[in-house]
């Protein structure tokens, strides 16, 4: 008998705004705690800065989560010789930050986004 | 200020968190800005606040679940059941209570897993326990003394009866899901 294919879009991931901005921030690279805090505050514009308590308290979510990893001890030769914890995004996390984005996409594709931003402009 | 959250935290990411702030502190030093040390201290004590009680509540929810859904659903709930008593009357104290039992009834297998965590007994044992409470509710109005202390303790019984109730209708959203771990 042949196998039954579901025809219902997948479920959206209900991943809170501030883990997505991590996921997002993190993305590609091997980032520590200040330089996540700098990327989220970037790619928003400014429009959200978070604070220590909740970005550790975000990075602890996702590692329990399994959508980070930490990646090692080592020097920001950037900035001091401090050794910093580095966190990079698992399979999962690249996973679950590409549906929440993709998801994100159809609903502003379907909503007709564009009248939303000429309204706004 | 780090004390405000939970050792195991503290322990994990407190260094870090030290760290960042001096960066921060860094930055807002090197920027010229008037006030700008000011507000950083300003956010982060705001910050402070809102993260180190999710993380207390985090750490209540995960080694004390039913304890701790038990007094978030009781103490509103006990509140809400005094105002009904004290302002419109005992008499809606029993409607109350009668929603209690039916909802009780109906969610009963799901409450009694939810409530099973630190409680060795059956899956049956809580729901059991709230309907023999909602039982001395109903038996309190029928003895004789003063109406109001009798109708009071009747009320408190039968709202910490309907609470196993109410607590299985608003687990859901206490609960943190995993996802699946495969990657």
């Amino acid at each position: 008998m042949p196998r039954q294919i579901s025809s219902k879009p997948p479920k959206p991931v209900a991943l809170p705004a501030a883990a997505l901005h991590v996921l997002l921030a993190i993305g590609a690279h091997e980032r520590h705690g200040y330089a996540i805090m700098g990327e989220v505050k970037r790619i928003t514009g400014g429009a959200v800065q978070m604070g220590p308590g909740s970005l550790y308290g975000t990075l602890k979510r996702l590692l329990a989560d399994g959508l980070i990893k930490e990646s090692g001890l080592r020097a920001d030769g950037e900035r001091d010789d401090q050794r910093r914890r580095y966190y990079r995004l698992t399979a999962l996390g690249r996973k679950v930050a590409a549906n929440e984005v993709g998801s994100l996409q159809s609903l502003l594709r379907r909503s007709g986004a564009r009248k939303w931003a000429r309204r706004a402009s | 200020m780090l004390r405000a959250y939970p050792g195991a935290f503290r322990g994990a990411y407190g260094d870090e968190m030290v760290r960042l702030f001096e960066d921060l502190l860094g930055d807002a030093r090197r920027s010229g800005r008037r006030f700008g040390v000011l507000r950083l201290w300003a956010s982060t004590f705001a910050d402070l606040i809102s993260s180190a009680t999710r993380q207390r509540m985090e750490n209540a929810m995960n080694n004390h679940p039913a304890l701790t859904r038990l007094l978030l659903v009781a103490m509103p709930t006990a509140i809400f059941g005094a105002l009904i008593v004290g302002f419109i009357g005992p008499e809606f104290a029993l409607a109350a209570l009668a929603l209690g039992v039916a909802v009780l009834v109906a969610r009963s297998r799901s409450m009694g897993a939810a409530l099973r965590g630190p409680w060795l007994g059956p899956w049956w044992a809580a729901p059991l326990m709230g309907l023999v409470l909602i039982g001395a509710a109903f038996a309190l109005t029928a003895l004789p003394g003063p109406g109001d202390l009798r109708w009071g303790m009747a009320t408190l019984l039968g709202l910490v009866g309907m609470v196993t109730v109410v607590g299985s209708l608003l687990l859901p959203p206490f609960v943190h899901l995993r996802p699946s771990q495969a990657e």
